[in-house]
């Protein structure tokens, strides 16, 4: 059963249609990776599942309820969640003060005025807790400035999951790592996807084939083809759209 | 903050200043005004070029209701916080839709609007005369306890437990789980709104409380002046409060505006009485202004952070 779909999903930029009349269904509980080469529309197409734009044409579904024009917090809130290709932080803050954050909304505060942010033990625990199952422990009163970008990349995760999603989008999540980081994350992804449904945008072809149940394509704004990764890998339109080879997807 | 509290209770006690009753009293007035102020500039991270407006919206209510409702204290005080509160909530629910040097600009032309309408609203406000013989009346219970807040002294320390008050509650809403929101919108608004956070609403709320603060001191101002002009709804009223955060530090300490407020006032009342004296004995015209402006260049310039900002530079960089 499908969780998210779209229908005729489009959006244009000036004369550029970034996103063109894309209809497509991410299954339940499945891991989808979105591929495709720059330009394609795979970031545009998350800003518009996620409501940072407004589509010009289409509708989303999410679990059968129409989302298309809900604001950010409002579709947070029926259980999508992303991160983001470029990291998108709460720099100032610490690392705790940043899973905190997450964990309160989650919690369903924030709005209370006068009351001591400190004695919201069951926020505190939670953090903690999540802090410790990501590994970072121990930086919890670093500055995210601070932190490695490897460590920063797993935080970017990390927080989008305190929402407790049923949905998770990830933008290129292992984007200028090393491999040592990209493996970490790899597994990460693994892990989590046994709980959740996954959507990946993802340039790394090892790691989408090593850890999708479903394949999208994407090029200039639409659906190229999609499929198994076995599907896609013997797919000629697929091997043009990679000009020149410059992703192996042997 | 025990101390700060300290020192403006003994403040008329001090030699040789303490005698200035009514600049320390202006001092609290305004730092009240720039501690709730704060709110809004270094804890949501919103820069309002207009709340000079909910200022003298206060200091309006405060007359208009003494002169023509209830000749008393704390109801005209009562409702030039609901005034503030009121008009700021009102603005802040256009301004809070935009980010950055729009709702910068946005708060400046709602400001103008407001002091055109006092300048303007002749019958209701005085026009250019202002409204005038607003007195302190006694507070407490007629013929059993009363104090007496006509003195100097005794509405200086009528001030001071206000001030208090009002930043205590500052305090506690920058600790409160909403104040780690609106610490988290000034980081990163789109990530806040990520977390499900409703970051309008956020930022509304920020706009509205920061407008209920400016609204109580400028009822206090009312009554300490005795009057209300336009004039306290200038815009440049706006711009000192600007001035006193960055002076004092408020991007970086919860006290910074209040430091700023004091240097501020006092530096302004030291410089318009000694330069004018000085300048006109040596047969050279300066204005006070000017010196006024190139110390504010300086520290914008130079200590960005302000001056709570250059001695705690080590401890921390951002308001906690």
């Amino acid at each position: 059963m499908a969780i998210l779909g779209t229908e005729g999903l489009t959006k244009n930029f000036g004369g550029l249609r970034a996103v063109n009349s894309v209809s497509l269904a991410l299954e339940e509980g499945k891991l989808t990776s979105i591929i495709g080469p720059n330009g394609a529309g795979k970031t545009t197409l998350f800003n518009l599942l996620t409501g940072l734009i407004k589509p010009d044409q289409g509708r989303i579904l999410f679990k059968g309820e129409d989302i298309t024009r809900l604001r950010i917090h409002q579709i947070v809130r029926k259980g999508i969640s992303r991160s983001f290709q470029i990291l998108n932080l709460f720099n100032e803050l610490t690392l705790f003060e940043n899973v905190w954050l997450g964990v309160q909304a989650q919690q369903g505060h924030g709005p209370e005025l006068l009351s001591d942010a400190e004695k919201f033990t069951s926020i505190k625990e939670e953090t903690l807790r999540v802090i410790k199952e990501t590994g970072l422990s121990g930086k919890d009163d670093t500055p995210v400035k601070l932190l490695s970008y490897g460590d920063r990349r797993i935080l970017e995760i990390t927080i989008s999951l305190t929402t407790k999603p049923s949905l998770l989008l990830l933008d290129e999540p292992t984007s200028g790592l090393m491999s040592e980081d990209r493996k970490r994350i790899s597994e990460f992804m693994k892990r989590i996807s046994s709980q959740l449904t996954l959507a990946v945008v993802e340039h790394d072809m090892d790691v989408v084939m090593s850890i999708s149940d479903h394949i999208i394509v994407m090029a200039q704004g639409g659906i190229l083809a999609q499929g198994t990764p076995n599907e896609i890998r013997g797919n000629e339109k697929v091997q043009e759209a990679y000009l020149g080879g410059q992703y192996c997807l042997a | 903050m025990t101390w700060v509290f300290i020192l403006f209770f003994f403040f008329p006690k001090f030699p040789l200043i303490g005698r200035y009753l009514s600049l320390g009293t202006e001092v609290m007035i305004w730092s009240l005004f720039a501690v709730g102020f704060n709110i809004l500039l270094g804890y949501t991270g919103l820069t309002s070029f207009g709340h000079g407006a909910y200022f003298g919206i206060g200091a309006y209510t405060a007359g208009i209701i003494f002169l023509r409702v209830y000749p008393g204290l704390w109801v005209p005080l009562l409702l030039s916080i609901v005034g503030g509160a009121l008009f700021a909530g009102l603005v802040g629910l256009i301004v809070s839709k935009k980010r950055g040097i729009y709702f910068s600009l946005l708060t400046i032309a709602f400001g103008q609007v407001f002091y055109f309408i006092a300048f303007r609203w002749e019958e209701l406000t005085g026009g250019e005369t202002g409204l005038s013989r607003i007195d302190r009346l006694p507070i407490g219970i007629p013929d059993l306890f009363q104090i007496k807040l006509s003195t100097p002294m005794n509405y200086y320390y009528f001030c001071w437990a206000i001030f208090l008050i009002a930043t205590l509650i500052a305090w506690k809403i920058v600790h409160s789980p909403f104040g780690r929101v609106i610490r988290a919108i000034r980081e990163n608004e789109v990530r806040a709104a990520y977390l499900g956070y409703n970051t309008y609403l956020y930022k509304w709320a920020s706009f509205t409380l920061s407008g209920a603060f400016a609204g109580l001191a400028g009822g206090l101002y009312t009554f300490l002046i005795n009057s209300a002009f336009a004039t306290v709804l200038d815009w440049t009223q706006s711009g000192n409060v600007v001035m006193m955060n960055l002076l004092g530090g408020g991007l970086v300490n919860f006290f910074g505006p209040i430091l700023g407020a004091s240097i501020f006032i006092a530096s302004r009342d030291l410089l318009s009485a000694y330069i004018g004296r000085s300048a006109a004995y040596l047969h050279f015209e300066i204005d006070w202004l000017f010196i006024y402006g190139l110390m504010f260049v300086f520290v914008i310039l130079f200590i960005p952070s302000g001056i709570l900002g250059l001695i705690g530079r080590k401890k921390r960089t951002i308001l906690k």
